[in-house]
């Protein structure tokens, strides 16, 4: 009988939920919100993202990179938040999910073009994180001279780019021999 | 010796020295059967043992006939490794389905051609596992289960009954079989693992990633930051909390005080919340990587927790009292499903089950790990080995519980939570150990190449619990067995449906989950009769 007694303390305990929605608390890892504008299409998200809800796929045809996330498999952790560079990706409060008949709906994907390289021709980085890097250098606040030095092998592909290390290094060897 | 086996891991070695190996993990903590009767706490250890096994011809003694905790770990290494145990005496399949084809073992490292596919298999030609029967005159067997897969472990169950009393029991379980094991191997890093660690269980997720993230530690000798090990120690008890409040109610709920039940969920509400300010996330999950701790807790969130916490504690209190008080409570409980406490030294049980037996075994003391060498706490044992005195003991650790997270939040320490993880020596292994709220988690890995697992042994706390649960059956009447499997704290929907086998007459009647549930509850018409 003493627990009809503590039953009847508190009245009532349940919420009327969809009309008066749950509050959360103030770091609640919530459904990872994607902002377009921000994001560099870099794929450090895509790395650590431990269900692959995250994917980066390059789409040659049409010259661009799609981001994807794929809210089905996404378990909250917050890793991308973590390690996104420009904040692109951060977790709201936001925990309602859920569509009708059409599990697509619970994607969301973003397109960035993508970069030509300038030696070989193929693609290789988005744009975006180029001109991100370039910015970055720019703002350091080192001489001409040295940011061009960085910047050299910017606009070509890691493939042409360690082809040239090479014939550098080649070159550089011979003259030595010599 | 007063050595209790924790796990035995089946490895194939083959690309490393050309041999399987078999390693056996032992608590050395002393025998224990008395009080006081244990080893001084510098003294207790693990130990691996470890056998090399011929690849060309893989048989190995058996140590069950010895060691009887030893049998469902032979059965599933003979299923996952084809090792042969030789003088086992259970020779049946234990983790494998009835039809999985004879000759593949899963965990050897070439026993599937990823790039094939297979063809969905005809489940109608599924052979019958086979019970082991007890030979007498007039005995029924009672089917329990094994539908409806809603929580970690469905399991089938099969009751031999004289009457209304159960004289024997047979069980098939793993029918949940998801393979974990292998899906690490070579492919999952050490930041990744520790979230597929927490999928293994939906109540003690944390314990087995903090398991698994100190068998990488452990190996390295790395020196996780003390913060760091303070809040998994919260977050660990946070987690015995809403398991054992859970389990509280359950009991009461199958004795059929349901008002108990809804209450004690109430307050295990306040604990998911706990969880929410520490997390972030109603689960204490996402929290751990190699290193430290992902999320530190700050002070406004520290006050949170210590408020939500006396609440806890006063509603506790107050409710387990009103559970406690109701003569039908304690009627329904004593006495019943008692594991003899020399069952239990031959059989390795864990947690709950084995204090309730009057064993003081508790990793938290017996193997200090994390922030628990700092802060001071009891370990309740019950004497009885009922079902009482399991529910008893899990009351006493909700409170212990709530006075080791309230000594962690007071004395812990400032600094970093989280250091650079170091590089793991190739075909290195080390366990990792913590106890879950059902006992302890043992973690055995064999790391491998580029930084990756080669091996990983899980062995949750409820595989050592199994095999004694035969023991426990026996005497008690139909309507206490689910009562019974619930006090080990595994999952309920097991006995969701119910077919009563007469031998004698070649009947068969299939009864409801409800009727069955019913029936345990109120005690009259039975759903045995006609």
């Amino acid at each position: 009988m003493k627990i009809l007694e503590f039953a009847k303390k508190e009245k009532m305990v349940t919420n009327n939920f969809p009309v008066v929605p749950y509050e959360v608390t103030d770091g609640f890892r919530g459904k990872p919100e994607y902002d377009y504008e921000k994001c560099l299409g870099c794929g450090a998200c895509v790395t650590v993202c431990p269900p692959n809800a995250l994917s980066l796929k390059k789409d040659e045809e049409r010259g661009v990179s799609v981001w994807k996330i794929d809210y089905n498999r996404c378990i909250f952790c917050g890793r991308c938040d973590e390690v996104c560079p420009t904040g692109a990706i951060t977790l709201s409060k936001e925990y309602v999910m859920c569509v009708l008949f059409d599990k697509e709906d619970l994607t969301v994907t973003g397109e960035m073009k993508l970069k030509r390289c300038e030696k070989c021709n193929s693609y290789y980085s988005t744009e975006r994180l180029v001109n991100y890097v370039s910015d970055k250098l720019a703002s350091t606040g080192w001489d001409k001279s040295m940011i061009e030095e960085k910047t050299k092998h910017l606009n070509i592909c890691p493939v042409c780019r360690r082809e040239e290390a090479i014939d550098n290094y080649v070159n550089q060897m011979t003259k030595r021999g010599k | 010796m007063g050595g209790w086996l924790s796990t035995m891991a089946a490895n194939d070695e083959r690309e490393i020295n050309g041999n399987y190996a078999v390693y056996y993990v032992l608590s050395m903590e002393g025998n224990k059967m008395e009080e006081g009767d244990e080893l001084p706490p510098e003294e207790k250890c693990w130990m691996t043992v470890k056998a090399l096994i011929p690849a060309h011809d893989p048989v190995y003694p058996s140590v069950a006939r010895k060691v009887p905790a030893a049998v469902w770990y032979e059965r599933e290494a003979r299923d996952m490794m084809g090792l042969v145990a030789e003088g086992l005496p259970d020779q049946r399949r234990l983790s494998l389905s009835d039809d999985f084809p004879e000759g593949i073992y899963p965990l050897r490292k070439d026993s599937i051609d990823y790039r094939e596919k297979f063809a969905p298999y005809d489940v109608d030609s599924e052979p019958d596992y086979e019970f082991l029967y007890p030979e007498s005159e007039g005995v029924m067997d009672v089917p329990l289960g094994p539908t409806h897969i809603t929580s970690d472990e469905p399991g089938h169950f099969r009751l031999f009954v004289d009457g209304e009393t159960i004289i024997d029991a047979d069980y098939k379980l793993f029918y949940v079989h998801r393979g974990i094991e292998k899906i690490a191997e070579n492919r999952l890093d050490y930041d990744q693992m520790a979230f597929i660690a927490e999928r293994i269980c939906g109540i003690c997720g944390f314990a087995h990633a903090v398991s698994c993230i100190e068998s990488s530690e452990n190996v390295t000798g790395l020196e996780v930051p003390l913060r760091a090990r303070a809040i998994r120690t919260i977050c660990l008890e946070t987690e015995r909390l809403h398991s054992h409040l859970l389990n509280i109610g359950l009991a009461s709920e199958f004795t059929g005080n349901v008002t108990a039940f809804l209450q004690m969920f109430k307050i295990r509400e306040h604990t998911m919340e706990m969880a929410q300010v520490l997390t972030g996330g109603r689960k204490t999950y996402g929290m751990i990587l190699t290193g430290g701790v992902r999320r530190d807790i700050t002070d406004v969130e520290r006050r949170e927790m210590l408020k939500i916490m006396a609440k806890v504690e006063v509603d506790f209190k107050e409710c387990l009292e009103g559970i406690i008080d109701s003569p039908n409570f304690l009627k329904r409980l004593k006495g019943i499903g008692i594991l003899d406490k020399k069952v239990a030294r031959d059989f390795s049980p864990v947690g709950p089950t084995v204090r309730g037996s009057g064993f003081k075994r508790d990793a938290r003391y017996d193997h200090p790990f994390d922030w628990y060498k700092n802060v001071e706490f009891k370990v309740p044992t019950y004497n009885d080995g009922d079902v009482l005195s399991r529910v008893l003991v899990r009351a006493d650790e909700v409170l212990e519980s709530i006075s080791i997270i309230r000594q962690c939040l007071e004395i812990m320490p400032a600094g970093p939570i989280m250091v650079k993880k170091p590089f793991v020596e190739p075909f290195s292994h080390c366990v990792g150990y913590v106890e879950a709220p059902r006992g302890e988690d043992i973690h055995w890995t064999m790391h491998g190449n580029a930084q990756k697992v080669h091996r990983w042994r899980v062995r949750a706390s409820t595989y050592n619990n199994w095999p004694s649960l035969r023991f426990q059956f026996r005497g008690n009447s139909v309507a206490d067995a689910p009562l019974i499997v619930g006090s080990l704290d595994p999952c309920y929907s097991c006995s969701e449906r119910v077919t009563v086998v007469d031998v004698k007459k070649q009947k068969s009647k299939i009864i409801q989950m409800e009727d069955l549930k019913k029936y345990a509850i109120t005690r009259k018409d039975s759903p045995l009769k006609n």
